[in-house]
């Protein structure tokens, strides 16, 4: 007689609460209650069988973890108790930590202590153990629990695992016993040394056996099982550990580095000379080249960058506009004396009072049309010019002119630059400072997309007189004088302006917007345009793509060839030739130095490692191509079953080399259906064959789940019991023989899949 | 396809040789790889410890093939010595170009869908099709997806013969070629469909498939297409949602009288009509299910359910008619 002890984990379900009470009055049961997890480690350390129920899960795992020793053996049961079904992955892992069933809350008692006595009776009959030489009763029915596992997706009848495609087998290995122990089947012993190999096997073309056994990428497997090693990784860009980047990486380091220098020097710039950049013309840059040069180019070229960044923060204020309440639309005719009055001093309220006015639809229908009507002028204007120039017969002097003129309007943008607090106080109160305006269009219309952001800094010449006029308000007149007096400072300061600069163009957007803005202050902008100007956002995004394209290209090429520059061992005052270093660069002239070099190649040999190779994948067709031979002969052969089998045992031959003898129930008895074992085949065991199924039959018709003789696959002769099933009532078995051919478990669910295979053949009234 | 970056063992490297080529490790189970070494510099005993380290992690040891035969020449590896280190990735690419080979040879320029038809109209014989179908498919890509890869397994060994789901998967793939689908992995979620549709018809009794109207009451049959998804279960491969759909409703019908759910019209999958029509195609024009099947109307139908994306809904009349020749008359 055994202890059956019975553990409690509170806290209990109203099922387990109610069992509770069932197993305190049986007194062929020790119950125990347990509160804290302590108390359990005490209990089952001591207790020789045991069976636990928790309702709760978390509990459950602590102790399922941290007792793992005493609860994870055959000597314990463990159940959870829950309301309803676990997660796969929850489950399976729980089944890893120990956990045996998981026990719906709907569960009837009587079914909990069902299950509690057949595990104690196995304890109680002392035929745990299989005893060598013996048939197996109950101990084989703990080995057939086992087996389940892993034929369970074979029951058919089962709904809960059919069509569960997600369902991943159970990682819990079935234990493999030495079948060979308790086996009745014993070949003699001059029979068992292979001969059946040498027989005639040339009716049958055999499989040919290839050496490549390819196999799908283990997803379960953890990515973070590769622990990098935190020793150091000489020469190598990740040098603390094998945490590889992901491509892109390096770009955002990069990026990253470029931020830092940005939040050193690019603070909120109020720098009065950032405007005087624009007179720096290129005789100028050679006074500063020992500066220039030491201009990290990645620094200098960064303006893609820097246009995504602007990007992403135009768009985000694109967001929050979207995501504010739309305004009452009023009527615009009412507006317009509105706009008349107040536009002199308050543009911002102007345009609020007139995107009130507008449904987005109607703001989105004006601003093309005001595109296409800025087009149309900014071409008129252009002819115009032209006609002009050519009636004066100075076309050279009335370009200049132009140009100034142009740059009247460009120079407003770095006078607007020391409105950033306001401009900033003023996007947050207005949504539309994004919008177009009409100067901005001219301009855009006027340049292509790359003069725009190359030409920047020699177009942005700022005139004295654009300052006086802005400047008062703020920090009172620069003059221009002064300014180019202030030019040795610049020198020193001279990486930062170029920041500052390129900040200053990232702003393009925005001053121009600003300018728009003055410029209805001054009355010189007709009101009609305020209303329907906006910059389009995708527009700029599209044109700003175009941009990187360009550039990105170029950004390298370029980056390289201010480094060569440094091996021309130019005076500090020459110019740089960029066009004829270009050339030079193209046709192989230049020369890297040894240095350049080496981070050329390291570069090179980065980018190689980023490079993929192609998946491997299985390309295995699995045998069922059987299947569908059979799919074609089922029709044929619809009254000759023999035929079928007789199929199954060429598809088990040819992939397997193996032999199957089926047997089918009729009158209550198994009767042989079909013998694959031939005289040419196994013409050793065809002799014999009587006697060897007289001997075995038995065994087998015992046999009530698929079972291998040797699950590890090992034996030279791997016996397969396959039985039939219809409705939960044995119909017949097949017994396959396997020459050593089923090595891993892939193949021997495809031999199970191939006999599966003749399972209707069982169902017809009559096989034989 | 070719091979970018090959294995091989650390054992190869020797100490104190300054090496021209670049050593990239590989973390396998990430699919990440990083550069150990630049070239030019020394290979050293500490390298191979930090190297060791990291074999016995599992993390491979690789050659770009840029640098391949520099790397070759420099530690005497001969071709076959790389092959053993890469059988899986030459056997891959081996297959590939054996099925291009193939597939250049099988394309006929000169095929006439139109003409071929009508062959087959006249004499059953599928097979001009079914090379040309089979010649379609093998230049497909074997990197792409396992569906892709388990399809063209089992085209290039059932495609041999005009077995009845072979008849059945050509007939499917030319539907679905002609309503504009043009991804490969959608085509042979449809191929394998067709294939694999009735793998359960082996647990069905085989004396059912002798008369059309047993057979269509059999309850063993009415539950086939679940059966089917059954079999397909236990091959472990990541078959996608729309290929199951496609097999358990290949037998449901536009007015909800099919089976085995009973599904209408507009919740049925655009490949189960495919594997529908062109079952039906082929079972009528075998004799096995009688005729009267109106295909025009059957197929015009296709063009609501567009579920596999753009379709040319327009298939050209005479097409239809050629089709609708395979059909015996009432």
């Amino acid at each position: 007689m055994i202890e059956k002890n019975i553990i409690f984990i509170h806290p209990l379900s109203p099922l387990l609460q109610k069992f509770l009470k069932e197993m305190e009055e049986d007194d062929d049961f020790m119950v125990f209650e347990i509160d804290a997890l302590n108390e359990y480690g005490q209990i089952i350390g001591v207790l020789e069988q045991s069976v636990t129920f928790s309702s709760d899960l978390k509990k459950s795992r602590t102790y399922l973890e941290d007792f793992s020793q005493f609860v994870k053996n055959k000597n314990s049961r463990n159940y959870l108790i829950q309301e309803s079904t676990m997660a796969p992955h929850l489950f399976s892992k729980m089944q890893t930590l120990g956990l045996n069933e998981l026990i719906k809350e709907a569960t009837e008692t009587k079914t909990l202590k069902h299950k509690i006595n057949m595990f104690f009776s196995m304890f109680e009959t002392g035929e745990n153990q299989i005893a060598i030489g013996e048939t197996p009763t109950l101990g084989a029915k703990k080995k057939k629990d086992n087996e389940v596992q892993r034929a369970q997706p074979l029951a058919f009848d089962k709904p809960d695992t059919l069509f569960n495609f997600d369902k991943k087998n159970s990682k819990k290995k079935a234990k493999t016993y030495d079948f060979d122990n308790f086996s009745n089947y014993k070949m003699k012993k001059n029979k068992t040394d292979m001969s059946f190999l040498n027989s005639n096997f040339s009716d049958y073309q055999k499989k040919a056996v290839t050496e490549f056994i390819p196999q799908l990428k283990n997803l379960d497997l953890k990515k973070t099982n590769f622990e990098p090693i935190t020793g150091v990784l000489k020469n190598n860009p990740f040098k603390k550990s094998l945490e590889i980047k992901p491509p892109g990486e390096l770009k955002r380091k990069e990026v990253g580095k470029f931020e830092e220098v940005k939040s050193l020097d690019g603070k909120p710039k109020k720098d009065p000379f950032a405007p005087m950049m624009g007179d720096m013309n290129r005789k100028d840059v050679g006074k500063f080249e020992e500066q220039t040069r030491e201009i990290k180019p990645h620094k200098k070229l960064n303006l893609p960058e820097l246009e995504l960044k602007r990007r992403e923060l135009a768009k985000k204020e694109v967001e929050e506009r979207k995501l504010k309440p739309k305004k009452k639309t009023t009527d615009l005719p009412e507006l317009i004396p509105k706009l008349k009055k107040h536009a002199k001093f308050e543009p911002v309220e102007v345009k609020k009072n007139v995107d009130r006015k507008e449904t987005e639809e109607a703001q989105e229908l004006k601003r093309k049309k005001q595109l296409a009507l800025d087009e149309l002028e900014l071409k008129r204007k252009k002819a115009k010019a032209f006609e002009e120039s050519m009636k004066d017969k100075n076309p050279r002097k009335n370009f200049e002119e132009t140009q100034q003129d142009k740059n009247k309007v460009k120079g407003q943008e770095f006078e607007e630059q020391d409105f950033d607090k306001d401009r900033k106080n003023f996007e947050e109160v207005d949504p539309n400072k994004n919008k177009k305006g009409g100067t901005f269009d001219e301009f855009h219309e006027d340049q292509s997309v790359k003069d725009k952001e190359l030409d920047l800094s020699e177009d942005s010449k700022p005139k004295k007189k654009n300052f006086q006029e802005v400047d008062p308000d703020k920090k009172g007149p620069k003059k221009f004088d002064e300014n180019l007096g202030e030019l040795d400072k610049l020198k020193k300061g001279f990486q930062e302006n170029i920041i500052d600069l390129e900040k200053n163009k990232g702003k393009f957007e925005e001053i121009e917007i600003e300018k728009r803005k003055k410029k209805s202050t001054f009355g010189e902008k007709p009101l009609e345009n305020l209303k329907s100007k906006s910059v389009d956002f995708e527009e700029i995004k599209t044109k700003r793509k175009a941009l990187e394209k360009q550039i990105e290209p170029e950004k390298e090429e370029y980056d390289l060839l201010l480094k060569y520059s440094k091996d021309k061992k130019l005076g500090p005052e020459s110019v740089l030739d960029y066009k004829q270093l270009h050339r030079e660069y193209k046709e192989g002239k230049l020369k890297l130095n040894a240095e350049l070099e080496e981070k050329v190649k390291r570069k090179n040999c980065d980018q190689l490692a980023l490079e993929k190779d192609f998946t491997l994948l299985d390309f295995d067709s699995y045998g069922v191509e059987y299947f569908i031979t059979y799919n074609d002969l089922i029709w044929k052969s619809a009254k000759k079953p023999q035929v079928l089998l007789k199929f199954v045992h060429f598809a088990l031959l040819k992939e397997f080399s193996a032999e199957v003898c089926f047997y089918t129930l009729q009158d209550g008895k198994y009767q042989l259906a079909y013998n694959g074992i031939t005289e040419k085949t196994w013409p050793n065991l065809f002799d014999e064959f009587e006697k060897f199924e007289a001997i075995n039959k038995v065994r087998w018709e015992k046999t009530e789940l698929p079972t291998w003789s040797d699950e590890t696959f090992q034996a030279n002769i791997n016996e397969f019991i396959y039985p039939y099933y219809e409705e939960g009532e044995s119909i017949g078995f097949a017994v396959a023989h396997f020459p050593k051919t089923i090595t891993n478990h892939m193949d021997a669910k495809k031999a199970e899949l191939l006999l599966n295979m003749s399972k209707g053949v069982f169902l017809e009234d009559s096989i034989l | 396809m070719k091979i970018v970056f090959y294995n091989y063992p650390l054992e190869i490297l020797k100490i104190g040789t300054i090496y021209t080529f670049p050593i990239f490790l590989l973390d396998p189970v990430t699919e990440e790889r990083v550069v150990f070494n630049y070239p030019d510099v020394e290979y050293t005993e500490e390298h191979q410890t930090e190297l060791q380290a990291y074999v016995e992690k599992g993390a491979q040891l690789q050659i770009h093939e840029q640098f391949r035969d520099e790397f070759m020449s420099k530690l005497s590896v001969t071709e076959s010595g790389l092959k053993n280190w890469n059988l899986k990735r030459y056997k891959m690419v081996e297959l590939f170009l054996k099925r291009q080979e193939e597939f250049e040879a099988l394309k006929n320029p000169e095929f006439k869908l139109q003409d071929t038809i009508q062959k087959i109209n006249h004499s059953g014989n599928y097979e001009a099709l079914r090379v040309r179908v089979r010649a379609d498919l093998l230049g497909f890509p074997l990197d792409k997806d396992p569906v892709i890869n388990f399809t063209l397994a089992l085209v290039e060994h059932v495609f041999i013969r005009d077995l009845y789901p072979v008849k059945n998967a050509i007939m499917a793939y030319y539907i679905a070629r002609e309503l504009g689908l043009k991804d490969e992995l959608v085509i042979c979620e449809i191929i394998l469909a067709a294939l694999v549709k009735d793998l359960s018809f082996s647990m069905c009794p085989p004396s059912i498939f002798e008369q059309w109207e047993i057979l269509k009451n059999n309850e063993h049959y009415l539950k086939h297409p679940f059966l089917s998804l059954y079999y397909l279960s236990k091959l472990d491969l990541p078959f996608s949602k729309e290929l199951k759909r496609i097999i358990m409703e290949h037998h449901e019908d536009t007015l909800g009288d099919g089976f085995p759910r009973g599904k209408k019209e507009n919740y049925i999958a655009l490949g189960s009509f495919i594997l529908n029509i062109s079952e039906q195609i082929i079972l009528s024009s075998t004799g096995i299910m009688p005729g009267g099947l109106d295909l025009i109307a059957v197929i015009r139908n296709l063009g609501k359910q567009n579920k596999m994306g753009d379709m040319n809904v327009n298939i050209p009349q005479h097409i239809l008619e050629s089709l609708n020749g395979l059909i015996p008359a009432n």
